[in-house]
């Protein structure tokens, strides 16, 4: 009884049907290509992983809150961008440089945020504005070619980013780290701190917070700041890593970064969102990136699946929803 | 305005009005804009007033401005379609690789429209049952469309071939010597669908039911089919900008289309459809885009690189956004102090 | 220092719009005591509650907290001063679980983080005194009525606060749930909490409070302590909602008794609906009593085509049974006027637009085009039917919310409806208004239409409708006509409080337990 009624809320948890899928892309691109696991693409793939994912780590929290934020793809581009110029140029050091990029970014967040809990625009599109203005910005300094960077390494900076060791056959990224951190931490932040109620309470019914005494629109504010500077933070290491700054990358990444997150299960209407679940939807995507180039499927089609699970996942999140209230 | 009300009034009678309120229609905005940008551009740099180029500049704004009239249907249900521009994209593909197979060009450009209309059905069906809202469905039938697009073109432009049929010499052609065709049937177009929001039934339903939703539907309002409707047309109305595109340029590349959903939002509301639904207004969001097409032909013409035109359409955005929000302040506030001074 | 009362409000007043919802009133609650605001539902007590929770601020006015003047600007300046509010319609998260509900921003936090077994132990026993047995893990939305409204008292009470501000606590509760509270507020009082008790019955009143204040129309009128009120002075108070009805077309129900029955149900389930049955005949006001969640609403909303049987058969005046559909419903003449579904209005929209909605909206017969002057002309002929006071080219939003329903049930006129469905129609409206939508409602029935009329307001359905049919947990409990239609009969039908002595032993025994 116990059991069955434990099985039967594992299977009710939004984070189940994520869950599954993976586990079945997994088994598929293994099956059609044992290469697929190998140690040299399971470091790529986790690699690619975490630039996105810190983004989208930090879109969850504010999807909770009940908005978006698209200008994160534009401040991927343009942080890296600042940075190198401001180091190139001689003006900084690497380590201002990044300093600077990041309060920048904070700064753009908190345009983003003042414009939506104050002029009360909707965030969809302040921030598509904002992606525009953004972008605009990255190809003047640049006039629209990749920045000359100077091979980061051995600076203190790029190691604590993005060093690599060897875990046996696994080559890893110390960024991998800074993601796992990010999670636990922000995982923790949505579930089990006040923070984290304020943010539900927001997303949930924005009145009735006020009503309790939350400040919905400092909340908001902060996560428009928060998700600005995750992913100017995201472009930075990005471009350590690479060794390039491109004005025009992170191009598109506004909508993968949400698929990813509404993939996972966090309602797009707000108040109810799971960093676990977006941890799998990254994963989801990603592999899914990896996997069908690996299988021999054209990269093109690559956007045909992404839309379709995003629907197919939609579909299973409403049909879980209906059930449950069903059942009462 | 105080004193206008002293001598008592019987209830339930019919009180004339002494002075209508004049209301500005909401294009006002989007006219004073174009006007003031056009003589601005005119003053800074002559030929820019020639007629061959204002033509050049409605041909090119014709096309997102085909999509905006159609945004202006789906704004005002309350809504916003991203898939806009992947279905411009995969319609065109869609009917250029037809024409390539042999099919008669002008089936291949109805069944490009029709696919285009079978797209918005799909978005309005899906976000019914779903119940969520258009914008989540449109989200991943943009990564859809846009996926197929690529796929069928393999990721190249299409040209078919143009042979015989009047198919790409009509629509490269032009009305009365001088008008593009593109332009011709987006003025048409404009003026049509103005008529069907403001003097249809259909028109009166789009705007109540994003007015108000629920109370739409109490009033016996069939919103589910509203919507449908809206977001059809909407597909339809992509469609055919697509196949125009394709006839007139007679080619389809890759990154056409990009950005289109942008341009038709930021077209619809500067011309003074509200993001909070039920008010559109077709011409104003056809003035629109002419506005976004003259900032962006204008930068070119003083020589401002053409990094900064996604700047200039995203300030504009947000300008727009912000007058909507201060416009609609500004009007309760005076809502109120009309309601203040009847009271004193 | 102790001689001045806990909280005193002098000259409150509050404009909402274009509405006055509180003109002129002044209380004072002394300390450890249960003051008690007796008012009709739109007489302003909503306000005064939002006011003094923090979430609107009054125009003009002054509060004071043991003798000093305070500000309270918002819901942490509320709570500063001791001040717990549960609203009417509590503000809560239906997503969340009924614990993150009781403790939104007030979480326990051990070492950081929200601690889920503090919460737990601190809220336990006040769940038990309440009788709330849920789980409290469990989604809220998946709670009753009644149990959500106890979610939003023992939210309130978590607070522990010096003044607790009830607004209208027992609407949604039986009588076993709300004997219960009555035995947890006089516990409380005894420990020293001072409560001020909005309703609009005043039997509750009288049975809780030590002092008795009652409002209208955004004034106060009377204030005595509960023993100094005369016998007289209660009738008065209790009459004085009854002056609202108009009387004149009541003999019609004579009349038709000899038509035949127009709209029957017989065995209908759905929702909270379970095998009910009755008819109504053309020309009468069948009056539907029964708390929130009684299922009086369901049924309306399930004869308007908005929500699905499971069960039953229903055969309106037209012979056909349910509308699937509530486009159906409009054009086979039936209408329902609700409270409910947002403010009925398409408030950014002119008063003339809102009127055509159901003729333009719903049929599809007639003509395709829309021309704004003949909207204008059909406005120009309701809005004088109505007695609406404004232009019909102005905004809906601007209508009081009276003004709001009169506009949600003109839009029907047009289309002479044949079954008029109401569920709580004057709620939250001011008196004049009431006044008005009684006469309209009147007037259809006496035009041949079959009205139905769901209100938790007892008063209203004995002084307007010809019979009541009475609701308890989903199935009939009764129907009342003729003269024994009071409010306190009522009230007894559908909070299970009847005569029946079987019941009587289970309450005393809670209420010692208490």
């Amino acid at each position: 009884m116990e059991n069955h009624s434990f099985v039967q809320r594992l299977i009710a948890r939004p984070e189940f049907g994520p869950l599954v899928l993976l586990v079945v892309e997994l088994v598929v691109f293994w099956g059609i290509n044992p290469d697929f696991l190998s140690p040299q693409n399971i470091s790529n793939i986790l690699a690619f992983t975490v630039e996105l994912g810190l983004i989208a780590l930090a879109m969850t929290l504010l999807m909770t809150s009940g908005e978006f934020d698209l200008s994160v793809g534009s401040l991927f581009g343009f942080s890296p961008v600042l940075m190198w110029t401001l180091f190139n140029s001689g003006v900084t050091s690497l380590e201002m440089g990044l300093l600077i990029a990041l309060i920048v970014a904070a700064l753009v967040g908190l345009v983003n945020g003042w414009f939506v809990t104050q002029l009360k625009i909707p965030s969809f599109l302040v921030t598509l504005g904002m992606l525009l203005v953004v972008r605009g910005t990255a190809l003047f300094i640049t006039d629209g070619f990749p920045q000359r960077t100077w091979s980061a390494e051995g600076s203190w900076l790029a190691n604590i980013l993005v060093g690599d060791f060897y875990v046996g056959p696994f080559r890893i990224y110390a960024s991998l780290f800074w993601f796992i951190g990010a999670a636990i931490v922000l995982g923790y932040v949505l579930t089990q701190s006040r923070t984290g109620n304020w943010i539900q309470a927001a997303g949930g019914n924005p009145n009735a917070a006020r009503a309790r005494g939350v400040n919905v629109n400092r909340v908001k504010v902060g996560l428009f700041i928060l998700s600005a500077v995750m992913a100017s933070l995201a472009g930075v290491i990005s471009s350590l890593r690479t060794s390039a700054a491109n004005p025009n990358s992170g191009t598109g990444y506004e909508l993968e970064v949400i698929a990813m997150v509404v993939i996972g299960g966090t309602a797009l209407t707000g108040g109810r969102g799971t960093i676990i679940g977006t941890v799998l939807g990254i994963l989801i995507l990603r592999v899914m990136r990896n996997g069908i180039v690996l299988i021999g499927v054209p990269g093109l089609a690559y956007n045909i699946f992404i839309g379709a699970i995003i629907l197919g996942m939609m579909a299973l999140h409403s049909w879980l929803e209906r059930r449950h209230q069903a059942g009462t | 305005m105080t004193s206008a009300d002293t001598s008592p009034r019987l209830a339930g009678s019919a009180t004339p009005k002494a002075k209508p309120d004049f209301r500005l229609p909401s294009e006002t905005g989007v006219v004073v804009a174009l006007a003031v940008l056009v003589g601005l551009l005119g003053w800074l740099h002559r030929p820019f007033l020639e007629p061959a180029n204002l033509l050049v500049l409605v041909e090119q704004a014709a096309l997102p401005g085909i999509a905006a009239i159609g945004m202006v249907f789906v704004l005002a249900i309350r809504e916003i379609d991203l898939s806009v521009g992947a279905v411009f994209h995969l319609a065109a593909v869609a009917a250029a690789v037809l024409i390539a197979a042999g099919t008669d060009p002008w089936l291949s450009v109805l069944a490009g429209i029709a696919l285009g209309t079978c797209i918005g059905l799909v978005n309005g069906l899906l976000a019914q049952a779903l119940r969520v809202p258009v914008i989540a469905v449109t989200l991943g039938s943009w990564w859809m469309a846009d996926g197929l697009s690529s796929v069928i073109g393999k990721g190249q432009a299409i040209t078919p071939p143009a042979g015989d049929g009047s198919f790409f010499s009509t629509l490269s052609g032009k009305a009365f010597g001088m008008v593009p065709a593109s332009v011709a049937i987006f003025v048409l177009l404009a003026a049509a669908l103005q008529i069907v929001l403001h003097r249809t039934r259909f028109g009166y339903r789009a705007q109540a039911t994003g007015s108000n939703p629920e109370a739409a539907a109490h009033a016996g309002i069939a919103t589910a089919t509203v919507r449908l409707t809206a977001l059809a047309l909407m597909g339809a109305v992509a469609g055919l900008a697509g196949v125009i595109h394709l006839g007139a340029q007679g080619t389809i590349a890759p990154a056409d289309g990009n950005g289109f959903a942008l341009f038709a939002i930021t077209a619809a509301l500067l011309g003074g459809t509200r993001l909070s639904g039920g008010h559109g207004s077709v011409v104003g969001a056809a003035i629109g885009a002419l506005v976004i097409q003259v900032v962006l032909n204008g930068m070119a013409l003083l020589g401002i690189g053409s990094a900064w035109a996604s700047f200039a359409v995203g300030a504009l955005l947000v300008a727009a956004l912000a007058a909507d929000r201060i416009g609609r302040i500004w009007r309760s506030h005076r809502a109120e102090r009309r309601q203040a001074g009847k009271r004193g | 220092m102790s001689d001045s009362p806990l909280i005193s409000v002098r000259n409150l007043a509050k404009r909402l719009g274009g509405f006055v919802a509180l003109e002129d009133v002044s209380l004072a609650a002394e300390r450890g005591t249960i003051h008690a605001i007796v008012g009709e539902s739109g007489a302003g007590k909503s306000t005064m509650a939002r006011i003094l929770a923090g979430i609107e601020r009054a125009d003009s006015g002054a509060i004071e907290i043991d003798g000093h003047s305070v500000a309270i600007d918002s819901p942490s300046a509320a709570r500063k001063h001791g001040i717990a509010v549960a609203l009417q319609q509590s503000a809560l998260f239906p997503d969340r679980s009924v614990l993150a509900n009781l403790f939104v921003n007030r979480e326990p936090l051990r070492s950081g983080l929200v601690s889920r077994r503090e919460m737990q132990a601190r809220s336990f026993a006040l769940l038990r005194q309440l009788g709330l047995a849920v789980d409290v893990g469990a989604p809220l939305g998946e709670l009753g009525a009644a149990e959500r409204q106890l979610v939003g008292i023992a939210r309130a009470l978590l607070d522990h606060p010096r003044l607790l501000v009830l607004d209208e606590s027992c609407e949604a509760l039986d009588r076993s749930q709300g004997d219960r509270l009555f035995a947890v507020l006089r516990e409380l009082k005894a420990r020293g909490m001072t409560m001020l008790y909005l309703t609009s019955r005043l039997e509750e009143a009288l049975a809780l409070a030590d002092q008795v204040s009652v409002i209208r129309n955004g004034r106060d009128v009377l204030s005595k302590p509960r023993s100094d009120l005369t016998a007289t002075e209660e009738a008065m108070i209790g009459q004085l909602g009854l002056t609202l009805f108009p009387l004149p077309l009541r003999s019609l129900s004579n009349v038709a008794g000899t038509l035949r029955p127009q709209l029957t149900v017989s065995g209908l389930s759905g929702g909270r609906l379970a095998g009910v049955g009755f008819s109504a005949r053309a020309g009468e006001i069948v009056g539907l009593a029964g708390l929130r969640g009684s299922g009086a609403s369901d049924l309306l909303a399930m004869l308007f085509g908005q929500r699905r049987a499971r069960k039953g058969k229903v055969r309106f005046p037209d012979g056909d049974g349910l509308p699937k559909t509530r486009t159906e419903a409009a054009r086979r003449g039936i209408c329902l006027i609700s409270s409910h579904a947002g403010n009925g209005v398409m408030a950014d929209k002119s008063i003339a637009f809102n009127l055509s909605s159901v003729v333009l909206g719903a049929r599809d017969w007639g003509r395709r085009w829309y021309s704004p002057k003949a909207a204008a002309e059909r406005a120009a002929r309701l809005v004088e039917a109505l007695r609406i006071r404004s232009g019909s080219d102005e905004l809906a939003g601007s209508l009081s919310a009276g003004g709001r329903q009169k506009v949600a049930l003109g839009r029907w006129l047009e289309i002479g409806p044949q079954v008029v469905l109401l569920d709580e129609p004057a709620r939250g409206i001011d008196i004049g208004s009431k006044q008005e939508i009684y006469g309209l409602v009147r007037q259809m029935a006496a035009s041949g239409c079959v009205v139905l009329m769901h209100s938790s307001e007892m008063s209203e359905l004995a002084g307007l409708c010809d019979r009541v049919i009475a609701f308890r947990d989903g199935r009939l409990a009764g129907e009342v006509a003729g003269s024994e239609m009071d409010a306190a009969t009522l009230r007894k039908l559908i909070t299970g409080d009847t005569a029946a002595p079987a019941r009587e032993p289970a309450t005393t025994s809670q209420r010692n337990a208490a």
